[in-house]
């Protein structure tokens, strides 16, 4: 089992937004989010999910080893500011991944590998 | 429901756009010589990119804001990489409704010239509808 952390700062999520086009203003406007009941601005879950497979990949995996498969759920939202800490777990057929921010679960999730 | 087809083609700069914002130093994404080095043709795509096909296919339909992303699963048959042309489609493949809400399963095929399918992006979505 391996620990490591990441933190999602407003920057990622602007440049996220501008990368993918998604302007969605929940993840850009605080208003907008805290009409829609959020208490801050909140992270897309794909950007989540690329630093969650960027920090696998990099810590855990050689440079060239292909994801072949990745599942996650959105649990809880990811807020802007939020450090998430990722807990990674090899079983036999998968990663199995938990993102914690303090102990609320907001992603979970596995990764398989290439064969 | 599903989109036309669309050409996709993923080149150095977004790619080079993409791991920076993520931080990601994995030096296959950096430079055809360093990707090179790992046995690769030339840059591949990092895991997550081809979800940014989305910001190049135009849907037929709109799911109504607040839009939730619940589940996200990618399936990547084959290595993509930059500057090579794909065919990007999205289709609706489930939905239902729930009280006010609109659950919709969306799925993204990512296939090569000769229809080869190369990738999918199957998005579990919870929306205020869809018109």
């Amino acid at each position: 089992m391996n620990t490591l952390t990441f933190r999602i700062t407003e920057e990622d999520v602007e440049q996220y937004a501008d990368v993918s086009f998604d302007y969605n203003p929940i993840h850009l406007d605080l208003e907008e989010a805290k009409q829609r009941g959020f208490t801050n601005k909140i992270a897309h879950g794909m950007l989540t999910v690329a630093k969650v497979l960027s920090i696998l990949s990099n810590e855990l995996l050689e440079p060239q080893v292909m994801l072949h498969k990745y599942e996650f759920t959105f649990l809880s939202p990811v807020y802007v500011g939020d450090q998430v800490t990722l807990i990674f777990t090899q079983t036999e057929q998968a990663i199995r991944i938990e993102g914690k921010c303090d102990k609320k679960l907001v992603i979970r999730g596995h990764v398989l590998l290439q064969e | 429901m599903k989109t036309k087809e669309y050409e996709i083609i993923f080149n150095k700069e977004d790619v080079q756009q993409f791991v920076q914002l993520l931080g990601d130093p994995n030096p296959i994404f950096q430079c055809q010589s360093e990707a090179k080095v790992y046995g690769f043709e030339t840059i591949p795509l990092p895991p997550t990119m081809p979800m940014i096909a989305y910001k190049w296919i135009e849907t037929p339909w709109k799911l109504q804001h607040p839009l939730i992303h619940r589940k996200q699963q990618c399936i990547q048959h084959q290595r993509m990489y930059i500057d090579k042309p794909y065919k990007g489609i999205v289709m609706i493949t489930d939905q239902f409704q729930r009280q006010n809400l609109t659950f919709t399963k969306q799925t993204l095929h990512l296939y090569n010239k000769d229809g080869i399918l190369y990738f999918e992006g199957i998005s579990d979505l919870i929306s205020g509808g869809l018109s």
